[in-house]
This record gives structure tokens, C-alpha cells and sequence, in this order.
């Protein structure tokens, strides 16, 4: 059991290429941590760099107030769960699960022991003779954890262990090694480039962007307040909406311009927020939820509205969620950008080329026996204590 | 089948053929194989096959009639002394050959699979030997092992002067100089197997078990040696099979002597089937070789598959 | 790669390992300098010793070679012997190999088998009765008999390297070439051929070796006739020298500058086709 510490850890590769800079994170006894970020963030490096598999060379990582940059894999006394899961081939699931304890030159009577008793755990005691070639991938999977599990280390660190599943199967891993985990209450850090998963496993998530680390939290805290615009486009399914619209304050009133139409600001808005206040008559980049975009003729009627164009409706479940043509510019800055390109290189083309356009697209949510029609102009309400907002140049956000 | 338009002047042609004649047209030949057949089958089934039954007769390769007596040559074979010191020396050797080049290709592949810069270049520097005629590059150790050689006169500098012998001269060191020439020219070739092979194991694996805390050792007893197994089934199977049958080094360094010190079995059916024109009592050696080579490689290779399909 | 961190570590290894290159090397470092000391100093002077003075003279007299019988012409009967027996292995092998993948299952494989056992089967044991048979063909030392011999010896692993190959080639291209309205020669050498390239290169290079290289073969059959090749000349000239160093230094070298020349461009070719052709 140990935190596991990282101060001002970074990492250049011998040709230049930086991996990781200035990382600086204290993850307590037994926290659940996830490293989340598009692919090329950083954050497998900063778990291997942690497990020994990567030099550090700036800064410095302690587990459990041990300063480990000087310590080889062996010594550092951490398991890992790997992405292609690393199962010896030539070995059996038992042995597989036994090596490291063999390493330790545990005596066999003992080994086996203990290998019976994590098979259990992990309901693999049918294929403890099997061969890893033999075996389903979600066995290959439990297998791998077994074999973390069995040493009782100070950190777990999983690297993306269940990308190679299926749908289906994750979200059931996804729910086991949470539960798994608080069990045993080991330190874990826990790497995944799904922020579905980062939030629904995490105690907290630290969203990494181009090896620096965007901010860390509970992951509450990231959907409700995010740092920046990045973490505010990558964290939420669907995305945080945003647009640009300038603050103005007309006759003691604080309002939000967005071309011919305003989102009036309830009184004393602009005192609670110091920050935004220094920016009145200045562009922003203001975002807020789906579920903070209501029905205008069911919304509280305190709620500011605005009138949008209805573009498409999706029925789910227990909400409708409705696409309208939000009356705004939309916000394309590079973080921004970065997010959406990771999920689809067109739409990515598109929203900058229509970047000086005042038309951005928002979702809203319904309540799911809404009667809303396609192409009709509808006034969605605006819950203003929930808008958040963010510098246009820097990205950051203005409290 | 791909179909061809019905209109086209290729279609017209092809048409005008009955439909099986069209689809043989496709087919390649079986016609197309044999001059490649014929040849090789002439050379390896037949002409071997030949030679194994000149092993049971005294023919001297000149006279127009052969003799058939049966085991005699094989009689002989184990009684006359040369005959069966090659036939010991020939199993000396690949047991010793197979085992030397192995083990020092072997360290120079592990040795080598990591280091970053010069990689190439030693691979290039240890292989180079390989591919020169064996022939050759033993007259330069004959230089080496020579009475008044660089290699005594190592021995001597360093203060070892009562170790110097006639090394390809003295019975009981003879073989083992030729053994060593031998290693030098392909542990170079077993070097590029075992290379090969290592090239073939993910990384990963080797990560894993070290985070998994085994050391430098275990690693490499538990990971990566069982997934070479493949490479040396290949390497030494190859290098049994070349231990048996060597000939040009022999040659070059000792002709088979001092005395019969350094006879072989190849050098045997040189020296009996042409030089003495006994061609029949040459072919019994080239028999017993066969037979060796094929016996021993056989099991050799089942052995190690079955080691390799525990994997 | 953390693995790695002290480099230190790995420095010092790399050190050894060019140490034992070195060592490994050592030969030719005798060897080049006792081509070129004076036929005189190389018993007088010890052997890691430089010349006094180079002397070129012992490369003209090796090429000189004996009798009347010059290293070069042994150099162009290796080259023609060499040459002759790659092509053919290349042109039958291949088509061998095409015709034998293209046929229906059973045949096909039956057809691999008889050629791929042929790789196991050693050969001493048919030197005699095909001496014999190309005696009597009167072509036992000619440069048809020996191109015959290479080429049918090595023939197995030539067509063994090319069906590997030819299998992983899809039919599509000979489809379109058949539609084209190419009959099934031009199909072969036009089409399938052109992308057998990269195997090709590999056995013309493993049998180019292999042939050059050879001795107990061309020994036996080529011994004191006009067409011996480098081998055997090399084994006759030694033999005449006795212990004259520097000229026996002088004939090796040059009997092994064309491979190491030839290596110092192929290597890669040369060691992939060695390990990765080889194994089954």
C-alpha cells in the first residue's frame, strides 16, 4: 500500500521528442487513479515511467516515499496489467500467474497455494493447465490481472487492459476491476484513452493533452468545472457545448451577444465571478452541458431563452436529445480541434473551415415525451449558473 | 472465374473452344515441372540411390563389371583401423562442433540483441567468415597453428611457452584444432538463428517478467530461451548435419592426418572411393554417412519439436 | 527503453563485443600483412609483425598461379561455373515452383515433397554413380556437366524458396493477365515472374555462394582439367607451395576478394537468405 507521487516528472526521448513534462500528481493509498487522453498524450508513458519501463529523465517519481527513478522494474515492487496482456506463451495459466512469485523464490507448496487462491478469485481455476493460446480473450485478460494480483504490490498500474475486448465484455471488466480494486484497496493507476471508462472507474481522472497534464480531480469535478477547453470537449458523452459570445453588461444587466440574439444573466452574476467580470465587452468561449439546455415551454421561467432552429431529434430512453442550430459562432480553437479530430478527421475539417460562421450545432436535452418537429424554431433555456467559461486564446477557464 | 464478356474478339476466340478445353487453358502445366524434376530427382533419388547399392559391391570404378559381396565393405569397414577412427572422429566432431557453434552463437546473438549502435556492423564481422570458401580461409589457420605461428608465439609472450605443441601435427590435438577453425567459420551462422529468433519475441514479454520482478537471469532462463527453442531446432539439426559432414577444413588444415588423426567419413570416401579407386568401399563410408546423418537429424528433429511444441 | 538505463552497462558490453570482433578478425589481419612481406621474412620475422616493405610482387606471382594455369583462369571458370548454375536454378526453379503451386492440391504437394526431401538427402553418397554417368556422357568436366550438376543438386532449395513465395502471390494479376489474352508463358515471364524479384535475389545469392564456395564436389570432378575452379586451384597451388607463406596468403586473397567484395554489398541479402531461407 503506498501513494504514489509525481514530482515534476517529464520525459524527453534522446532525439528530442517529448513524451512527458513537468507532471506533478499525488495519488493517495488506495485511490483509483486514470490517466485519460487522446492517443500521443503521455499518459502510457508516465505509467511506464512508473512501473521502470521508461527512464525519467526529469523530475522524479516516488512510490510510497521511496524515490524510484534510480530503481530497476524488479526492485520497485509494482505489478502491471498490460494493453496485449504479456502472457508467456510456453507457459500454463498457472505458471503464468506463478512467476512472479517464483521470482521472489517462493517454495512451490506455497506458489501453488496461492495460485489457487487468486484462480478462485478470478474464476480460472478450469484453466489453470491451459495454454494462454487456448484461452478467450476476457481469460486472457483475468489472467493478466492474476498475475498482478498474486505479488499484493504497492501500485497496480493497468494499461488499457480492455481495449482488446468487446463491447460488451468491457463495460462487464469495467465494473469487476472497480469492484476488485476497492476490495483490495490497492494504489492504482489505471490508463485508458475512453473517457467513458476514466469516469465511470476513476476516484479521480487526470486528463493528460501532448505530455502535460490538463488537471486532475474527482471526475465530477472535470465534467462540472473543467479547466480548460480541451478537458471540456474531451470529458462528457455527449461534448460540453460551446460557442463564442461576448460578455456585455446593458444597463446594469449582465448579458451574453451572440449575434442578433442575447442570453440575459441573472443580477449579481458578474460580482460571484470576479474573473469574468474584468471581461465584459471581451469575446469568450462559453460552454455548458446538454442537460443544462432545456425545453423552453417546460423550463423554469427564470431560465434566459434563446430561439434555435431544431435540426435533428434522437429518442433515448429516458430523454430526447435534440440538435438545434444554435445562433452562435462556434469555438475552434486548437484544443478543441485536437478532440474532435480524434474522433472523426471530417468533422474536425469542417468545423474549421466554418469557423467565421454564426451557426454552431448544440444538443439539448428533452424530456422524452417532448413533441418537438424537425426545422422549427424552438427556444431552448439556458441555465446560467451552470455556463461555464473560457478564454478564446489560451483556453483556459475564466472563474 | 473471372467471366469474359461475350462480345469481345478475345471472348470470340475463346468460345470457339468446348468448355473444358477453355478451363485446362487456365491450368499450368504439369509438363512445366519436369526438366526442374528430372534433374534433381536424377541427382538426389536416383544417382543416391545408385551409390547405396555400389556400397555392397567391390567395383574400382573402372573395371566395366561390378561384384556384389554384399557386407564386405561394411565388414571391412569396422575391422580396418582408419576406417573406424574416421568413423569416431566423425561423431566426435559434430557432437563437439554442434555444441561450440551453439553455445558461443548463442551469447554473441544475446550479447548483440540489444546493443544499439555497432549492431550491424558486428553481425557483418562475426557472419563474414561464413560465407568465404572454408577452404580458403584454413590455410590461414594452418598459418596460425603452425610450430612457429602466431598462436605459439601468443602463448609464448604471455608467459604459457610449455603450452606450445604442433597443434594440426599432434594426434591428440589435431581434431581439436580442426574443431576449432571449424567453430570459428560458423558460429557466426548459428549467431544469425539465434538473432533471428530473439527478434521474433516481443518485447513485451521481456518487460513483463521484469516488472514481474525476475532478474536478468530468470528472465532469460523462463522467457526467452524456451521461445528460441524454434531457432535451435533449425541451427542445430543444420549444424549436426555439417559437423558430419565436413570435408573442406579438414582438407585444407590436416589432408586427414597426422596418420589418420583427423580422417572423417567425407574425407574417407574421397581418399577410398577416388584417390584409391575402391569405388565400392567408398560408397559403404558415403552409406554410413547418409544413413548417419539421416538417423541422427531425424531424431534430433523430433526430439526438438516435441520440446518446441510444449511451447 | 527503461530496460536499458545504464547504458553504462550496455557500453561496456558493446566494448567486449568489439573486442571479440576483433579478435574473430585477427586472421585477416595475418593474412594481410603476410601477403605482403617478401617471401623471405615471413619465417624470420615473427608473425604480427609488419613488412618491410610491400611486396606487391606476390600477388602477380599467385595469380601466375602453376603449370602454366593462372588463378584468373580458375577465377573464370568459378564465375561461369557460378553464373551458369544460378540462372538455370533461377529460370527452372521458378518455373518449377509456379507449376507447382498452380496445380490441383494432391499432385501439388506431392510434387513439393519429392523436392523438399531432396534438400535432406545428402549427397555422398550419388557422387559416384553420377561420376560414373556424366563420364560416360563425356561432360564430366565440362562446363555443361558442372552447371548440370550444381543446378540439379541445389534445385531442391531453389524450388523450395520459390514455392514459399509463389503461394503468398494472388491470382488476381494472372486472371487479368488471361483476360488480357496472354497465353500462359508470356503470363509466367511477363507477370508472375516480375514479382518473384525479391526471392529471386535471395537464391541467386544463396546458390551463387554456395556453388563459388564449393570444393569436394569440384574437386572430384574438375582435379588437374582445364576448367578447374577456384577451389581446386587453390588446393593444387598450396600444395606446390608447401610452406611459402606469403604466396599461399597472396592466392587466398585473392581467391576470397570476390566474395568479400560481393558480401560488402549483399550482407543483408546474404545473412536473411542463409537464416530465413533455411528455415522450415
Amino acid at each position: 500500500m503506498a501513494e504514489v507521487a509525481f514530482r515534476g516528472a517529464g520525459k524527453v526521448y534522446p532525439d528530442g521528442t517529448r513524451a512527458v513534462t513537468d507532471m506533478n500528481l499525488e495519488i493517495g493509498d488506495g485511490e483509483f487513479m486514470v490517466f485519460v487522453g487522446p492517443s500521443g498524450c503521455g499518459k502510457t508513458t508516465a505509467l511506464r515511467m512508473t512501473a521502470g519501463l521508461e527512464e525519467i529523465t526529469e523530475g522524479e517519481i516516488r512510490i510510497g516515499e521511496r524515490r524510484v527513478n534510480d530503481l530497476n522494474p524488479q526492485e520497485r515492487d509494482v505489478a502491471m496489467v498490460f494493453q496485449n496482456y504479456a502472457l508467456y506463451p510456453h507457459m500454463s495459466v498457472a505458471d503464468n500467474i506463478a512467476f512472479p512469485l517464483r521470482a521472489q523464490r517462493v517454495a512451490k507448496p506455497e506458489r501453488r497455494r496461492r495460485v489457487e487462491e487468486v484462480a478462485r478469485l478470478l474464476d480460472l481455476t478450469e484453466h489453470l493447465r491451459r495454454r494462454p493460446r487456448n484461452l478467450s480473450g476476457g481469460q486472457r485478460q483475468r489472467v493478466a490481472m492474476g498475475r498482478a494480483l498474486i505479488r499484493e504490490p504497492q501500485v497496480f498500474l493497468m494499461d488499457e487492459p480492455l481495449s482488446n475486448l468487446d463491447a460488451k465484455l468491457r463495460v462487464e471488466m469495467r465494473g469487476e476491476i472497480a469492484a476488485l480494486q476497492q476490495r483490495l484497496g490497492v494504489t492504482t493507476i489505471y490508463v485508458t484513452h475512453d473517457q467513458v471508462e476514466a469516469m465511470t472507474m476513476g476516484t479521480r481522472i487526470a486528463v493528460m493533452r501532448k505530455g502535460v497534464l490538463q488537471q486532475e480531480g474527482e471526475p465530477y469535478t472535470l465534467y462540472d468545472t473543467p479547466a480548460n477547453l480541451f478537458v471540456a470537449e474531451f470529458i462528457g458523452s455527449p461534448p460540453m457545448n460551446l460557442f463564442r459570445a461576448r460578455l456585455d453588461v446593458d444597463g446594469g444587466q449582465p448579458l451574453l451577444a451572440l449575434g442578433e440574439q442575447q442570453i440575459r444573466l441573472p443580477g449579481g452574476y458578474l460580482e460571484a465571478r470576479v474573473a469574468l467580470g474584468r471581461r465584459v465587452g471581451c469575446e469568450v468561449a462559453v460552454g455548458v452541458r446538454p442537460e443544462y439546455l432545456l425545453d423552453g415551454a417546460t423550463a423554469a421561467p427564470q431560465h434566459p431563452r434563446v430561439r434555435a432552429r431544431v435540426r435533428l431529434v434522437e429518442t433515448l430512453g429516458p430523454e430526447r436529445q435534440v440538435h438545434v442550430r444554435f445562433p452562435a459562432a462556434p469555438v475552434a480553437t486548437e484544443d478543441v480541434l485536437e478532440v474532435v479530430r480524434d474522433v472523426d478527421r471530417g468533422l474536425a475539417e469542417s468545423l474549421s473551415e466554418k469557423a467565421e460562421q454564426p451557426h454552431v450545432r448544440a444538443v439539448a436535452r428533452f424530456e422524452p415525451d417532448a413533441q418537438v418537429v424537425v426545422d422549427e424554431l424552438r427556444e431552448i433555456a439556458v441555465v446560467p449558473e451552470k455556463l461555464r467559461f473560457f478564454d478564446l486564446e489560451t483556453g483556459l477557464a475564466i472563474s | 472465374m473471372t467471366d469474359v464478356p461475350a462480345n469481345t474478339p478475345l471472348a470470340r476466340r475463346l468460345l470457339r473452344f468446348p468448355r473444358r478445353r477453355r478451363e485446362r487453358l487456365r491450368g499450368i502445366p504439369v509438363v512445366w515441372v519436369i526438366p526442374g524434376l528430372a534433374l534433381a530427382v536424377a541427382l538426389h533419388y536416383v544417382a543416391v540411390a545408385a551409390g547405396g547399392w555400389y556400397a555392397f559391391t567391390d567395383w574400382n570404378g573402372i573395371s566395366a563389371s561390378a561384384r556384389w559381396i554384399g557386407l564386405g565393405n561394411f565388414r571391412e569397414l569396422l575391422r580396418n583401423q582408419t576406417a573406424r577412427s574416421a568413423l569416431w572422429h566423425s561423431l566426435e566432431l559434430a557432437a563437439a562442433y554442434v555444441v561450440a557453434a551453439n553455445v558461443i552463437g548463442l551469447a554473441l546473438a544475446l550479447g548483440l540483441h540489444r546493443t544499439v549502435k555497432s549492431r550491424n556492423l558486428l553481425r557483418s564481422l562475426f557472419f563474414a567468415p561464413f560465407v568465404l570458401s572454408p577452404l580458403a580461409t584454413a590455410y590461414i589457420w594452418r598459418f596460425i597453428f603452425d610450430y612457429n605461428g602466431p598462436f605459439n608465439g601468443m602463448l609464448g609472450a604471455v608467459g604459457l611457452g610449455g603450452w606450445k605443441r604442433t597443434w594440426l601435427g599432434d594426434p591428440t590435438w589435431a581434431l581439436w584444432t580442426v574443431l576449432v577453425v571449424m567453430v570459428w567459420q560458423a558460429a557466426g551462422l548459428a549467431m544469425s538463428f539465434y538473432l533471428a529468433g530473439l527478434q521474433g519475441i516481443p518485447e513485451e514479454l521481456d518487460e513483463a517478467a521484469a516488472v514481474d520482478g525476475a532478474s536478468m537471469w530468470l528472465r532469460l532462463r523462463a522467457v526467452t530461451l524456451p521461445m528460441l527453442a524454434p531457432a535451435m531446432t533449425v541451427s542445430v539439426a543444420l549444424a549436426t548435419i555439417q559437423g558430419l559432414r565436413v570435408f573442406d577444413v579438414v582438407m585444407a588444415l590436416t589432408n586427414g592426418g597426422p596418420g589418420d588423426a583427423t580422417e572423417t567419413l567425407s574425407t574417407q570416401v574421397f581418399k577410398e572411393g577416388f584417390a584409391a579407386n575402391r569405388y565400392g568401399f567408398g560408397a559403404a563410408f558415403a552409406l554410413v554417412l547418409t544413413v548417419l546423418i539421416a538417423v541422427i537429424s531425424l531424431t534430433q528433429i523430433l526430439l526438438l519439436r516435441r520440446r518446441e511444441a510444449r511451447l | 527503453m527503461g530496460l536499458f538505463r545504464y547504458t553504462w552497462k550496455t557500453f561496456t558490453r558493446e566494448l567486449v563485443l568489439l573486442a571479440a570482433a576483433a579478435i574473430w578478425w585477427v586472421p585477416f589481419y595475418f593474412l594481410v600483412i603476410g601477403a605482403l612481406k617478401p617471401q623471405s621474412e615471413v619465417y624470420t620475422t615473427s608473425a604480427s609483425k609488419l613488412p618491410s616493405r610491400l611486396a606487391w610482387s606476390n600477388f602477380s606471382q599467385a595469380w601466375a598461379g602453376t603449370g602454366g594455369f593462372t588463378l584468373g583462369h580458375s577465377l573464370k571458370n568459378s564465375f561461369v561455373i557460378t553464373v551458369g548454375s544460378v540462372l538455370v536454378l533461377i529460370a527452372i526453379g521458378s518455373i518449377s515452383a509456379y507449376a507447382i503451386s498452380r496445380q490441383p492440391k494432391k499432385l501439388g504437394t506431392g510434387l513439393y515433397l519429392v523436392f523438399a526431401l531432396g534438400i535432406i538427402v545428402p549427397f555422398q553418397l550419388g557422387i559416384i554413380p553420377t561420376y560414373v554417368a556424366m563420364h560416360h556422357l563425356h561432360i564430366n568436366t565440362s562446363y555443361v556437366g558442372m552447371i548440370l550438376l550444381h543446378a540439379g543438386l541445389l534445385m531442391p532449395l531453389s524450388v523450395f524458396l520459390y514455392t514459399g513465395f509463389v503461394r503468398t502471390i494472388p491470382r488476381d494479376y494472372e486472371e487479368a493477365a488471361y483476360v488480357d489474352g496472354a497465353g500462359r508463358l508470356l503470363t509466367f515471364t511477363r507477370v508472375v515472374f516480375p514479382l518473384l524479384l525479391p526471392i529471386t535475389a535471395t537464391v541467386a545469392v544463396l546458390t551463387g555462394v554456395i556453388v563459388w564456395n564449393d570444393f569436394f564436389l569440384q574437386l572430384i570432378f574438375l582435379a588437374g582439367s582445364e576448367n578447374q575452379t577456384v577451389p581446386v586451384a587453390i588446393y593444387s597451388f598450396v600444395g606446390e607451395y608447401a610452406t611459402n607463406w606469403s604466396l599461399i596468403f597472396a592466392t587466398v586473397i585473392l581467391s576470397i576478394a570476390p566474395i568479400l567484395l560481393f558480401y560488402l554489398f549483399a550482407q543483408r541479402q546474404l545473412i536473411r537468405g542463409f537464416t530465413g531461407g533455411i528455415k522450415t
